[in-house]
């Protein structure tokens, strides 16, 4: 009763305020920025930690004083900062020195670094533990090789441990790295480079002292991002970690949820989000001590610098790399998918292709799955991408209070596990006014709030690097706000975002715990799909055809944006 | 001018966020009173169900084999009509729907069926469940005549030793659970973890009480590196594909697999040990929710569903996927044992302890 009547006071307050504001359109802007935030990623989480609190009626640290207690929590602590921490390392060495290679020197097959990085983008990181697991396994092919050719039949490898966790998360996550530092070093002006040569700096000095930290915000943008994504994994850690006792923060959360201990779950996800809330703030005291400008107005194409003698050797080295990171999980993933069991030997009587048949035709869901997948995909990202654009565009290029934290607040559900995104879906659109459970948009609203740190994160190095003095010679021309932000940082931000857009749409066509708790009949997603055919006594053999099947399909798809952009500009010319 | 500016947009961060915290307590204070006050819960429940916006159509949420459920679903419907909306998922995603859904105010389905009964006896003991006694509650079996007309037990499954016959030679067939405590398995047995799947906390409860209500059977095969899967399903599927050599799991997935590798035309290595301690027997309810809002032909479906699922036809059905009927008439599955031997599980005893075992188990799992 108490409630109801202070929710009436609060409205009518915020009415007159905004009434008041109106006349202001950077806080118009804010203001509905604020009230999309506050519905798609406050509001369920607000839900999630009152609900954490009380216990039979009153408000209580109960849950959280007990977990602080629980020696397990800290091990789960630890362990997460150890995998998250070896992945943001071994993911800014392999993407930052391939990136430099792409942009920075002569070297040959440039396109090809290109194409396999981003084939490996697309590959689920579940799917790259399956083919993991599929390749150094006990009757793995690599195992198999060992026996068959070599003679070896001491199985000693073990494939599950944090260690592979690493591995794994590495290999899934260092194109993300490969691409902002491309697009960052792409943006940088190298004759800033040629200046420090010019005055007797080695080139190697030069790009230690220069380039590299010109390309800082970049690698800390998404060195965050890495980190928080490999916090929030838990499809890996459950697939090589857990089976043999390892428990990171998100699997502990998992297992809260399983045995139906929400205020644990909630508990430790509030962990997570303070400790992506420390990360988080630590990236701005880093960045508030720098400023940094390029000009990009007047970059000309940059020297390349020539590898010399080392360039057979970092050929042989780049291959071999992106050889076992991209083509042989690719070999294992396709071999698989046409056994008709896996783990039978390679003989034309044990393949087939009815792993194909039965997903693509036999299963009724199969159509209206795919069909609701890119759909709940597409409207998801767009809207994410919208409307983190304009976060990121607020939080970084203007001076309203407040702008920090609106970033802050919309990068929450990175450190949530999907399922606890369901769970808090579940509690907040249950009832009136705004329910949404048992239709599609509990599904796609969901899906917002798990995209918009991924198109934050992918805008958000961007956007530092571009010089404040363009935007305001913009406005010395009389252009508006709006009109500026069209014309000038909108296309600055566009790889961003589109980048972040096809990152958004590939989880929503895999991803499984939110459409498993969340959907209904005939909202089914990909993700539903995939669970059934496990429970039809399926194994790795129709994982790995469904793997197949979703880079096929996101092949295709990169392949049609790229020939509508050039129509495009064709008709421009 | 930039100071008002300032001081407008701190105050309208505050509101928003002051807001949002009112709005939320709204909400969660709506989840609290729905528990306490009738006349509430009358008012923000909805009139209809979430799917079934129509009279003349129910929500079951279930697991289980998926050909199993559309091969049930197609029989019912054919008598009935087009009555059904299925949710099938696995028992662990099953448990944490209807639980999460209570948690917010009203289990959305009318009939909830699958997983083991330790969901089941918590749903009673909060009174979420009607009160219903199938019509052919008297053909069932006196020792599955439980839940007091809560939920009623329809199909049973065995936990049993489950090994690759091509990784072990004859004379070394493990004979009974105690037999796995040998060194020789070292590093290739595997299970389900009990922190991840619901049935795999039932079998534990069952290794618990077998060991004498202590962890020492547990602890031995944690020695012995066992490996835990997320889901009882993949018990089997690891070992079928040489990454284990044994492992512990319900019965039925293993008739499942051996059908299907007969069909496709592969030799499987799967193979059914069955333990001289005795199986292990986890039972599947079924039961329907209890919903004042529920149209009274909604009911009259729900009702006839449990029937259905309890009746000759459908227990030949679920039998023929490997599932032990309670029904007295009906045979057991083709490749379980005649004279099988059973260890019954005091499910009482479960419940009662499940924090206990859910925690032991991680602690012995997850030491050095």
């Amino acid at each position: 009763m108490d409630s109801e009547k202070s929710c009436k006071e609060s409205s009518y307050f915020m009415k007159s305020v905004f009434i008041k504001l109106r006349s202001e359109s950077q806080t118009v802007i804010l203001f509905m920025i604020g009230i999309l935030i506050s519905l798609f990623v406050l509001y369920p989480f607000l839900v999630l930690l009152i609900k954490s609190l009380m216990n039979e009626g009153r408000i209580t640290l109960d849950v959280y004083i007990r977990i602080l207690k629980d020696q397990e929590t800290y091990k789960a602590i630890g362990n997460t900062i150890y995998v998250s921490l070896g992945v943001t390392l071994l993911t800014s060495l392999f993407g930052g020195t391939l990136a430099w290679l792409v942009t920075r020197t002569d070297y040959v097959y440039k396109e090809a670094i290109k194409k396999l990085a981003f084939l490996t983008f697309m590959m689920p990181s579940y799917v790259i533990a399956i083919s993991w697991i599929e390749f150094f396994g006990r009757n793995g092919y690599w195992n198999r090789i060992l026996r068959n050719i070599f003679g070896i039949y001491e199985y000693r490898f073990i494939p599950y441990s944090l260690e592979a966790v690493i591995l794994v998360m590495s290999i899934h996550l260092y194109p993300l790295v490969f691409m902002a530092i491309a697009n960052a070093l792409g943006k940088t002006d190298p004759s800033l480079e040629d200046a420090a040569v010019m005055s007797g700096a080695s080139r190697l000095k030069a790009v230690i002292t220069i380039t590299l930290p010109l390309t800082i915000p970049s690698f800390i943008a998404i060195g965050l991002l890495v980190f928080s994504r490999t916090m929030a994994n838990f499809g890996v850690a459950a697939v090589l970690a857990l089976p043999v006792g390892e428990e990171v923060l998100t699997t502990r959360i998992y297992s809260g949820l399983t045995n139906l201990d929400l205020q644990l779950a909630i508990a430790i996800s509030v962990i997570l989000v303070i400790f992506s809330g420390i990360v988080f703030f630590m990236n701005n005291v880093l960045m508030r001590k720098r400023r940094f400008t390029t000009m990009t107005a007047n970059a000309q194409k940059a020297k390349l610098i020539p590898l010399g003698k080392w360039k057979n050797s970092i050929v042989f080295f780049v291959i071999l790399f992106q050889s076992i990171t991209t083509i042989i999980p690719l070999i294992v993933i396709v071999t698989s998918s046409f056994l008709k069991r896996w783990g039978l030997t390679l003989t034309l009587d044990h393949l087939t292709l009815n792993n194909y048949v039965v997903l693509l035709f036999k299963n009724q869901l199969t159509r209206g799955a795919f069909k609701n997948s890119i759909f709940y995909g597409c409207i998801g990202a767009s809207i994410a991408a919208g409307v983190g654009g304009v976060v990121s565009y607020i939080s970084n290029k203007t001076d309203l209070n407040g702008r920090k934290l609106v970033e802050f607040i919309v990068t929450w559900p990175m450190a949530f596990p999907n399922m606890v995104l369901a769970v808090a879906a579940t509690l907040a659109w249950m009832h009136p006014p705004f329910k949404l459970y048992g239709t599609r948009w509990i599904i796609i609203v969901t899906y917002i709030a798990l995209f918009l740190p991924i198109i934050i994160k992918n805008v958000s190095g961007l956007i530092q690097n571009q010089d404040v003095f363009i935007e305001k010679a913009g406005r010395m021309c009389g252009a508006s706000n709006i009109r500026v932000f069209k014309d000038i940082t909108l296309p600055m931000i566009m790889p961003g975002l589109r980048s972040g857009w096809i990152l958004a749409f590939l989880i929503a066509l895999r991803e499984i715990p939110i459409s498993l708790l969340l959907y209904s009949p005939g909202t089914e997603t990909i993700g539903v799909m995939l669970f059934g055919l496990k429970s039809n006594s399926y194994g790795l053999e129709m994982t790995s055809t469904l793997a197949v099947v979703i880079i096929g399909m996101t092949i295709i798809g990169h392949v049609l944006l790229k020939k509508v952009k050039g129509l495009k500009m064709e008709v421009e010319k | 001018m930039y100071r008002k500016v300032k001081r407008s947009t701190l105050l309208l961060l505050i509101l928003i966020l002051a807001g949002m915290i009112i709005f939320s307590a709204c909400s969660a204070n709506n989840i609290e009173e729905t528990k306490k006050d009738d006349k509430i819960e009358k008012a923000v429940a909805s009139e209809k169900s979430a799917y079934s916006e129509e009279e003349g159509k129910i929500t079951v949420y279930l697991s289980g084999s998926e050909p199993m459920i559309k091969k049930l679903e197609e029989e019912f419907e054919a008598q009935r009509g087009d009555v059904l909306d299925l949710l099938h998922m696995g028992c662990g995603p099953l448990r944490q729907k209807v639980w999460t859904e209570k948690e917010a105010g009203q289990i959305q389905a009318d009939v909830v069926w699958g997983s083991d009964p330790l969901m089941y006896r918590v749903l009673t003991k909060e009174g979420a469940l009607e009160n219903y006694l199938p019509k052919e509650y008297d053909a069932i079996k006196s020792e599955y005549k439980i839940g007091d007309g809560y939920y009623t037990l329809v199909n049973e499954r065995y936990g049993v030793i489950i090994y690759n016959k091509d990784h072990i030679e004859k004379e070394s067939i493990p004979k009974a659970f105690s037999d796995l405590k040998d060194k020789k398995w070292d590093g290739v047995m595997v299970m389900a973890d009990a922190n991840q799947s619901s049935t795999a906390l039932a079998l534990t409860s069952a290794i618990y009480q077998m060991s004498g209500n202590n962890w020492d059977y547990l602890k031995v095969m944690h020695e012995n590196h066992l490996f835990l899967t997320k889901k009882n399903g993949e018990v089997p599927s690891k070992i079928s594909e040489g990454e284990f050599d044994v492992g512990i799991a319900p019965h039925d997935g293993v008739l499942r697999l051996q059908k299907k590798a007969k069909k496709d035309g592969y030799e499987t290595p799967l193979a059914l040990a069955w333990p001289e301690e005795g199986a292990l027997a986890i039972q599947r309810p079924i039961a329907i929710i209890k919903n004042q809002k529920r149209p009274d032909s909604n009911k009259k479906i729900a009702e006839e569903f449990v029937d259905f699922i309890l009746s000759k036809k459908a227990q030949m059905i679920t039998a023929n996927f490997g599932f032990v009927s309670v029904r007295k008439d009906i045979p057991l599955p083709i490749g379980v044992p005649e004279d099988i031997k059973v260890m019954p599980v005091d499910w009482g005893y479960a419940s009662e302890h499940e924090e206990e075992l859910r925690d032991g188990f991680r602690e012995i799992m997850q030491g050095k």
